[in-house]
């Protein structure tokens, strides 16, 4: 039998963390993300009109301040993440785990309270708070956050930060431009969307695409290092901060590995969800497709490295060319495509 | 199972089956499926005939016709592609399963000297440690982990292997199985039957289907309010088939409600299924909200003006009144000035919104309107009215395809201009709408949904669950009254988090022994590893 363990740990196999070590900042979050919707719930107290005139909810957490807050903080975290790449300071890597959590619990806090929000402006328009391309891009941003920080923390690998959070900070500019043309404004849900697969449908997608974006960002982190390797220059900067090639390769692969099957169950409560609204499991609208085309890229992607043993360079570029593939799947078809996922349109 | 492989064809046909099971056409198969697909998006699909023929010109029309290119995913050729990738799957599971189960029993407890030295990562002591104190040592070591344990004696040595994971290979057999499940599914769902008929020209455009024949269909219907259907259209190239049904539906009342806003807030259709005229079910269908009868699912999916009556009062030039009945989709001749009247559309609500603040929005709903075009024989005007508010006409700008207000009372300009010798104002109207509902008849849906369980599953096991396995093993030494350790360990796949627990065991080991003696550690390895694209 051929022994695909060429697998070699390319970490530091000395270090070995415990579950209470890997999932103690989860409880924190939890717990602050508890505490500050509980205190907006308290805080509102059935009236919308206080998100203006209450002290913390009109510059902490109404819906629309956290969200500020959560942008404020992602860009924060990018800067100081490439700070931390540059001067090698640990401190200034501690800030920028610390900032990133925070704009994680600030965004998660944003999404909730908006969520109570849609009861507050109506009840019969309560919905959950991923009903069109604005909020969708919340949830984007802090779902790459928690997936990033989950694999910084597994992998103790900062300087990847570097490199994802510029990603989300893009999602959040995307956002901030949609704002600016009314695209956050609380609406009521039509026909279409008033499902209870709603809810799962939508953020298993954003699991999926989340899990994408940072395999992205180690895939164009090997782009550099393997670049600078190539032409021999053992003092460029990605080769002496950079995590090594190895590291951004399982690193890549780690994070289509949390993908991919989100991705898969995505795409089958869609199926389930479309099978109860429209009629079929799969009617090839150009959302379905298209997402089908970026479930065969990142199963392309497992083959090759699975059964094939490719590694590195291939893999990197197919990282993110298959980002890009993502990137038109989730945008792009709403931009450019027909079809009945257009309640997902741009404005 | 091995009996099986020796049994398989000869040369030439092993070279197909290899073929047929290679990566490379199962990777090309999805290349091609991708570009195909991504071709469907662009191209819209599904349109009439027409608007391709003027967007092509006659001759690419005609091509990309033969081509299927405008229903392409039910084409031949991408059916032919889907079929290729099931056969190709299937040959690689036909090729692979029996060794994988082999592998999943393979591992025995007892091993030769020489396959202990061919795990990665290695762990050699010796000790003068009793043998009893040894084997508690190592028991302790490996138990409690959420290992499978296993023990056997040989000779003087004792052999423990530990596993986890065992079945991770289930999740390879699980995962193409489950795309093998699914598109099965979704042929029994595309009723190939049907699609051979078609290919053979055994069906022509507008032809009836009986329910026997037809086990699987996807079609609509429009009925409506207070009719009743026994059919339904299955779409069919330009045209369409007529489906026959073993039931009657009836609607008795669609409705429509708005939200403040208004968007629209539901769509509902009051159905009652009948049959030999007698009601067996009744429901209130909603979107998200079908309903199934005998197989069948029905589903809200949309809703028009199925001809409401409209009362006009018309103010002539001579300053008569007088009322005209006309019909939503409808034209009446008006004798008295030999001019027709179109009405082409009826609204009953019509909410805008009066605020200049985007934050605050004020929606108010300014009543009924119908829009109307007015022909002389020499020309058409299109012009909307209000309800209430009869000195108000929208007339639409063909030119700048928009619609413009007109205020009559304070412009008299437009009057001059208008060209029919009556102005109309809505008198009466009875709304008369039809419900819009697509059929779907599936009998391989549950299919896709077992697929997806599996898919689902194996996808868990096969990336979360890898296969791991650590041995111990304790036998004399070449010198006397000494015993060596052996602790080995091997995994497929996730191998840091591998690391990991075996270097947590070594640890154990060594507390209680000392240093390894001999170690293989795949850290080392991989120092002097060069780094291959």
């Amino acid at each position: 039998m051929s022994d695909h363990a060429t697998t070699i740990s390319p970490f530091n196999t000395q270090w070995s963390p415990t579950t209470g070590y890997l999932f103690r900042p989860y409880l924190i979050a939890i717990a602050f993300i508890a505490i500050m919707t509980l205190s907006a719930y308290g805080l509102y107290g059935g009236e919308i009109g206080r998100s203006e005139q209450n002290f913390f909810l009109k510059y902490l957490l109404a819906s629309q301040s956290a969200i500020a807050w959560m942008n404020a903080l992602f860009m924060i975290a990018a800067v100081v993440y490439i700070v931390h790449l540059v001067v090698r300071n640990p401190f200034a890597g501690k800030v920028a785990t610390f900032t990133t959590w925070s704009a994680v619990i600030f965004g998660f806090t944003g999404l909730l309270v908006r969520w109570q929000e849609t009861y507050l402006i109506n009840p019969e328009w309560g919905h959950a708070p991923v009903s069109n391309l604005y909020e969708v891009f919340i949830l984007l941003s802090v779902i790459t956050g928690l997936i990033y920080l989950y694999l910084e923390r597994r992998y103790q690998v900062r300087t990847l930060g570097a490199f994802v959070l510029p990603l989300i900070v893009g999602a959040v500019l995307f956002d901030l431009w949609l704002a600016s043309n009314n695209g956050s404004m609380i609406k009521p849900l039509v026909p279409a969307l008033q499902s209870y697969w709603m809810k799962i449908h939508v953020p298993a997608n954003f699991v999926g695409y989340g899990a994408f974006m940072v395999a992205c960002g180690a895939g164009m982190m090997f782009l550099l290092r393997e670049r600078a390797e190539s032409k021999g220059n053992p003092n460029a900067f990605s080769v002496k901060y950079f995590p090594t090639l190895d590291q951004l390769d399982e690193l890549n692969y780690k994070a289509i590995l949390i993908g991919l099957p989100t991705f898969t169950l995505a795409i089958i409560l869609g199926a389930a969800w479309a099978n109860e609204a429209w009629g079929g499991y799969w009617s090839w609208d150009p959302k379905e497709t298209w997402s089908l085309i970026v479930w065969l890229v990142y199963a392309g992607f497992l083959h090759a490295r699975i059964s094939k043993g490719w590694r590195g360079l291939p893999m990197a570029w197919w990282s993110v060319a298959g980002f890009l593939v993502t990137l038109f799947c989730f945008v792009g078809v709403n931009m450019f495509l027909a079809g009945m996922h257009s309640y997902g349109r741009l404005t | 199972m091995s009996s099986s492989v020796q049994r398989s064809p000869g040369p030439q046909g092993s070279r197909i089956v290899a073929s047929l099971a290679s990566m490379k056409l199962a990777i090309n198969l999805l290349v091609v499926m991708a570009i195909a697909s991504v071709i469907g998006t662009v191209l819209q699909q599904n349109q009439p005939f027409a608007d391709y023929r003027d967007q092509f010109g006659p001759f690419w029309f005609e091509v990309l016709r033969a081509l299927s290119m405008f229903d392409m995913y039910h084409s031949w050729w991408f059916l032919g592609i889907l079929i290729f990738l099931v056969i190709s799957v299937t040959t690689c599971l036909w090729r692979n399963t029996p060794r994988m189960i082999r592998d999943m029993r393979r591992h025995r407890v007892v091993i030769a000297d020489k396959s202990l030295k061919n795990h990665h990562f290695r762990q050699v002591y010796r000790t003068a440690e009793s043998r009893e104190g040894l084997l508690d040592l190592a028991q302790s070591t490996l138990s409690g982990r959420g290992w499978h344990f296993q023990r056997e004696d040989a000779g003087e040595a004792t052999y423990l292997l530990a596993q986890k994971g065992r079945l991770n290979r289930v999740g390879y057999i699980f995962t193409h199985l489950a795309i093998l499940v699914i598109c099965f599914g979704g042929l029994l769902g595309g009723n190939i039957p049907l699609q051979l008929k078609v290919l053979t020209g055994q069906i022509e455009p507008q032809d009836e289907m009986n329910w026997e024949d037809n086990t699987a269909f996807r079609g609509s219907i429009s009925i409506p309010e207070g009719d009743s259907v026994q059919y339904l259209y299955l779409p069919f190239g330009d045209s369409y088939l007529v489906q026959k049904l073993p039931f009657e539906v009836r609607c008795d009342a669609f409705d429509i409600e708005f939200w403040e806003t208004g968007a629209p807030k539901s769509f509902k259709s009051d159905l009652v299924i009948l049959e030999d005229g007698k009601e067996v079910k009744r429901q209130t269908i909603e979107v998200n909200k079908p309903l199934t009868y005998r197989g069948v699912t029905i589903y809200q999916s949309s809703f028009g003006d199925s001809g409401s009556i409209i009362r006009f009062k018309a103010y002539r030039v001579d300053g008569s009144e007088d009322l005209l009945e006309a019909q939503v989709h409808g034209r009446i001749m008006d004798d008295k000035s030999g001019w027709s009247i179109e009405v082409t559309d009826f609204r009953q609500y019509n909410v805008q919104n009066f605020s200049d603040n985007p934050v605050a929005p004020e929606f108010q709903d300014v009543g009924p309107s119908v829009e109307f075009v007015l022909r002389d024989g020499q020309g058409a005007w299109k012009y909307r009215i209000y309800q209430n508010y009869q000195n108000l006409i929208e007339r639409w700008d063909d030119a700048n395809r928009q619609w413009s207000f007109v205020n009559l009372a304070t412009n008299p300009e437009f009057m001059r201009a208008y060209p029919a010798p009556f102005l109309l104002s809505i008198d009466h109207w009875e709304q008369k709408r039809y419900t819009g509902l697509q059929m779907t008849r599936d009998p391989g849906v549950w299919l896709v949904w077992v697929g997806s369980a599996l898919l689902v599953f194996g996808m868990g096991v096969m990336f979360y669950m890898p296969h791991r396995l650590v041995r111990i093993v304790v036998r004399p030494s070449e010198e006397a009254g000494e015993h060596e350790v052996y602790l080995v360990g091997t995994t497929q796949k996730n191998v840091i988090d591998f690391a990991q627990q075996f270097y947590v065991l070594g640890q154990r080991l060594t507390e209680a022994l000392g240093k390894p003696v001999e170690e293989g550690h795949p850290m080392e390895l991989l120092k002097g590893r060069a780094h291959q694209a």
